[in-house]
């Protein structure tokens, strides 16, 4: 072969055999792919989520009994000085776990 | 059946949203862009179709910046060009200019090859692999799909001289790395 020409006469063969690669898959796998990228509207996922609220509400309130419960809150509530303590270990413990949770990973 | 221009299209997709004339776009650029790519991964056939895929989707998402003061074939190719420097990044491929040993191991492979239907684009390939990523699309470009040097300096955001050095530096390695091949003597 010529030095000075095979490199140029190589790539004339290759350009002038180069092979079809058939669109059938690789087209239909970009388009998928594309569709499923696609970002949902925010008015469809606004109705989406309000539309699985109101299910969910309707389902809790056919299957949970929401009046006993509401019968069950104390109409009087007396605040006395076990009851304060009681509420103040309360608060105290949750703040205990925030801080160790938050800070777990530099501790 | 008149065909529609890639320009005539791209607005259909910008105004319409119209998959099915992007669909028409990947089908007419595909075929062009993976057998590019192949070149550009040492015929990786897995590497270059995700490449290419990858290319048409950011391609899709990026329609609306699309000028138009280029080819759309050459706004492809500047998109997985980016696609291509990424990866080789991100995988940590590490380029280094072809050796002596990585020459005479590469035209001994060359020279081995056996014979089949894709020899000279895998070896071509082959060979191609040896140059770094600048290089071999630059050669690519230019000897392949017959690119002016002012087309390449857009597409790989050069400038003019670089491509000219870029090309000179590469076809001297690959005449290196394919003096022993020979069509011939696989007939």
């Amino acid at each position: 072969m010529k030095q000075s020409t095979d490199i140029e006469n190589l790539f004339n063969q290759a350009r002038n055999s180069e092979p079809y690669f058939s669109n059938r898959r690789f087209g239909s796998r970009v388009l998928t792919v594309i569709k499923l990228q696609e970002p949902v509207p925010f008015w469809k996922e606004v109705t989406i989520e309000m539309l699985g609220a109101l299910i969910g509400c309707a389902l809790a309130y056919s299957f949970f009994p929401f009046n006993d419960l509401i019968a069950g809150i104390p109409t009087k509530f007396v605040i006395g000085p076990s009851v304060l303590l009681s509420i103040a270990g309360v608060i105290s413990c949750t703040c205990a776990i925030a801080y160790w949770t938050a800070e777990r990973s530099r501790l | 059946m008149l065909l529609a221009s890639d320009q005539a299209l791209i607005e259909r997709v910008v105004t319409a949203d119209c998959h099915d004339s992007f669909g028409i776009l990947v089908e007419r650029h595909q075929s062009d862009l993976r057998y590019s790519l192949r070149q550009m991964t040492g015929w990786n056939e897995a590497l270059a179709d995700d490449l290419a895929q990858e290319t048409f989707i950011q391609a899709f998402k990026s329609l609306k910046n699309y000028q138009g003061t280029a080819k759309f074939s050459s706004w492809i190719y500047r998109i997985a060009y980016n696609q291509m420097v990424s990866h080789f990044r991100l995988a940590r491929n590490r380029e280094v200019s072809a050796s002596e040993e990585i020459l005479k191991s590469h035209s001994q492979q060359i020279a081995l090859s056996t014979t089949s239907e894709l020899d000279l684009h895998r070896d071509l390939a082959d060979s191609m692999k040896a140059l770094p990523t600048k290089q071999r699309m630059a050669v690519h470009l230019h000897l392949h799909r017959e690119l002016t040097h002012s087309e390449i300096s857009t597409i790989m955001g050069i400038p003019l001289g670089t491509v000219k050095t870029l090309i000179n530096r590469g076809k001297k390695t690959l005449r290196s790395l394919l003096s022993s091949w020979n069509p011939e003597d696989k007939l």
